[in-house]
Parts: C-alpha cells; structure tokens; sequence
C-alpha cells in the first residue's frame, strides 16, 4: 500500500521469523493502537461531561473522529521520524479487527433485514458498477491512462476499494505500478470522503438509513465507510456497513468478469474454473457476518448479550479507526500520481452524486430507509 | 505466508485475515453466549 507509509510495511530483513517472534512483532503496534483509540474515546466522554456540568454547549465530536485525527498526528510524526518501521505489524491489523467488529455487528441484524436492505443495496450497486465502470473507461482513455490501471481504478471506485483492486491485479496481470497508483487514488480519495461525507450528510439532514447507505455504496474502503458512518451515528453505522458488506459480497464476480474480458483481449482463455475464482475472491468475512446474524434471528441471545456483542465490536471498531488515521500519511498520498488521482476525483465526485440521488430516489420510492 | 499482521498484499493474505477474524468473532459470540465474558463495558 503506498500511501500509507510505504516502507514501514515492508517486511524486517532476515529469514522468516518463528511465530512467537512474529508474534511479539504484533504487540507494539498493538499498544499504540489501544494507546490511540481509548485516549479518543476518553476525550469525548471527557468533552461532554464537561459540556453537561457547565452547562456549555459543546459540539458533540465522536470518538471516531478523535482516533483518526490523533492516528493523523502519531503516525504522521512518527513516520516523519523514521520510528513507525518497529510498529508497522501490530498497526497493520486494523484490518483485522474491522473484520472482526463487522462479524460481531451482524448480532443488530435479523436476517430479514439483511434481504431487505442488503437486496436494495445490491439493486443499487449494479446502478453503481454500470456507471462507476463506464465512467471510468471514458475518463481513463481520455486522461490516457493504460487500460489495466483504468480497470484498477474502475474496480475499486464501483466495488471495494483496495479489497477489489488486489483481487483483480492477480487475476489480470497488473503492473505493481498500476495498482500502487490506483490503491493510492483510492486510498486519498477516502481520506478526502471520511470528512466530506458526513459533512454533506448533515448539511442535508439525511435521515440514519439513508446516510448509512449512501456511504456504504459512495465510499469505497470498508474502514473508511464504517468510520464515516459513525462519524454521522451509530445506527448509520451499521447500515452504511451492510451496504458496504452488500458490494464487498461481489467482489468474485466482478474479478471474474474483468479477467475474462482482458483474458478474451489477449486472445486467451482463463486457466482454473470460473467457480474457484469467484470463490477464492469471495471475501469470507461475510460469511461470519451472516453466520451471527442467523443466530441472533434465532433469538439466540438475550438483551445483555446483545449489549455485550455491541460493545465488543465497538471495541473492534475503536482500534480499526486509530489504524485508519496511523496509516494514512500526508506526504506519501501527495507523491501518487496527478492523473490516476485526477480520474478516481472526478470518477469519485460522480459516483457520489448519483448514488446520493439513487438513495433518494429510493427513500422516496420504498418510503424512508 | 499468510499473515495477519496486516499488509493485505495479497488474495491469499487477505482471506487467511478473514478466516481469523471470522474465528476470533465466533469464539468472543460462545464467550458471550455461555456467559463466561459477562457485561462488556464501553
């Protein structure tokens, strides 16, 4: 990932490591996760007891919002002082644990709702994939970029940010290059959209459903859209995220269907059935998310159980948001190329407006969201 | 290798994050469940 301190996610040179030293390689970065993220989540208990005993009217900032912003500064210093190299593993496992609050989130979804919205999202993303990827086409030849990083770009404009593009680079052959500029496209224009969402979203008085979906379809990293959403609250959080679990559900078919088309351009077939393709895409993630869900569709769980599931994802959540703002770093974003940068803005503010107004278009269709 | 410290370079590493992650979640749902990890606070 090159925008997001680059040489700190190399590897440490020497042989591979035995696995309790990997193992211990985990922890400072662990550490300065929790060190992060509990320091945000303090600073907005501590703002509004402050604003409820003084009677002040503080503006109510969000632990997300903390944890990015002081992610920001550390990593940022950190980087600059050449120091985040000894953290970069245990950081790198924000990914992990956005899975891990994603799966433990399906305990606020009943399966009928899954259908329901995840269903209406699904409609929406094949709206989206239509546009995002035509779109992308056009701007791609008209800025002259190679078909490759154009389809890069595409892919992960319409259907799941650096998740899609790393699945399809190895399916048709990428240059390391086209994917660091397009990951690195992505990658900034989800920093810009992390702030400009919820922004926007409050600007219109966007109801929690409708918020959550438009981010889950417009933003294109999942981190990303779970932080947006709960910069915005906790139930736009949640349904931003299943829309967004919604277009991470495609990415197999859509890998598919761009390996077979630059596959059928070069003359060739694709080697492997289509069927483990899709498969070995398939973010299995979802199935967890899925699994939990049945269960709480089964009244599996009682009240305080649920309270107990909430909390431990949110838990997850608080130190996937502090790796967000850890691993995005200023100077890098701003060596990615102009063009690739300039397509995926354009491409982006686009694919913006017209999932805004196709969310619309439904809430007023279906009724609110 | 797979790895789950992170750096999700690859398919391969990104499903063995997913796998783990869908594990640990499942394993914190028994906890909570039998009621061994009681009241989480936040």
């Amino acid at each position: 990932m090159v925008s997001r301190h680059e040489g700190a996610l190399e590897a440490l040179p020497g042989a591979p490591a035995s696995l309790p030293i990997r193992a211990a390689r985990l922890l400072p970065g662990l550490a300065l996760l929790l060190a992060i993220g509990y320091p945000a989540k303090l600073i907005e208990a501590s703002l509004k007891a402050y604003g409820q005993a003084h009677h002040v009217a503080l503006p109510n900032i969000e632990y997300v919002l903390w944890a990015i912003a002081l992610g920001l500064v550390v990593g940022n210093a950190l980087g600059a002082a050449g120091a985040l190299r000894i953290f970069a593993p245990g950081v790198d496992t924000y990914e992990f644990f956005l899975k891990v609050g994603i799966v433990l989130l399906g305990s606020r979804f009943l399966l009928a709702d899954i259908a329901k919205m995840g269903g209406l999202a699904l409609a929406l993303v094949l709206v989206e994939f239509v546009i995002a990827g035509g779109l992308m086409v056009a701007l791609g030849r008209a800025f002259g970029l190679g078909p490759k990083l154009t389809a890069l770009l595409a892919v992960g404009s319409s259907v799941c940010g650096v998740s899609a593009i790393i699945a399809t680079q190895g399916a048709i052959d990428a240059d390391d290059e086209d994917t660091s500029y397009a990951i690195g496209a992505i990658l900034a224009l989800g920093a810009v959209g992390l702030f400009a969402f919820p922004a926007i979203g409050h600007a219109m008085h966007m109801s929690d459903h409708s918020f959550g979906l438009w981010v889950g379809l417009a933003v294109d990293n999942t981190a990303e859209v779970t932080a947006a959403g709960a910069m915005y609250s906790d139930e736009a959080a949640k349904w931003a995220v299943l829309a967004k679990t919604a277009r991470n559900a495609t990415i197999g078919f859509v890998v598919l269907g761009v390996a077979t088309y630059f596959a059928s351009r070069a003359g060739k077939t694709l080697r492997g059935s289509r069927a483990s393709l899709v498969w070995s895409r398939f973010p299995k993630f979802v199935l967890g998310f899925l699994a939990v869900s049945a269960l709480a569709s089964a009244h599996a769980f009682d009240k305080p159980q649920l309270t107990a599931l909430a909390n431990l994802s949110r838990w997850a959540f608080l130190l996937t948001f502090a790796g967000v703002g850890l691993k995005t770093n200023f100077v890098e974003l701003k060596k990615q190329g102009l063009r690739p940068l300039l397509v995926g803005a354009i491409g982006e503010v686009i694919i913006a407006a017209v999932t805004l107004g196709a969310v619309l278009v439904a809430d007023a269709v279906a009724g609110p969201l | 290798m797979p790895r789950l410290d992170g750096a999700e370079t690859s398919a391969d590493s990104r499903a063995f994050t997913d796998w783990a992650a869908v594990v640990v979640a499942l394993v914190l749902v028994a906890l909570v469940r039998s009621g061994l990890l009681g009241a989480v606070p936040w």
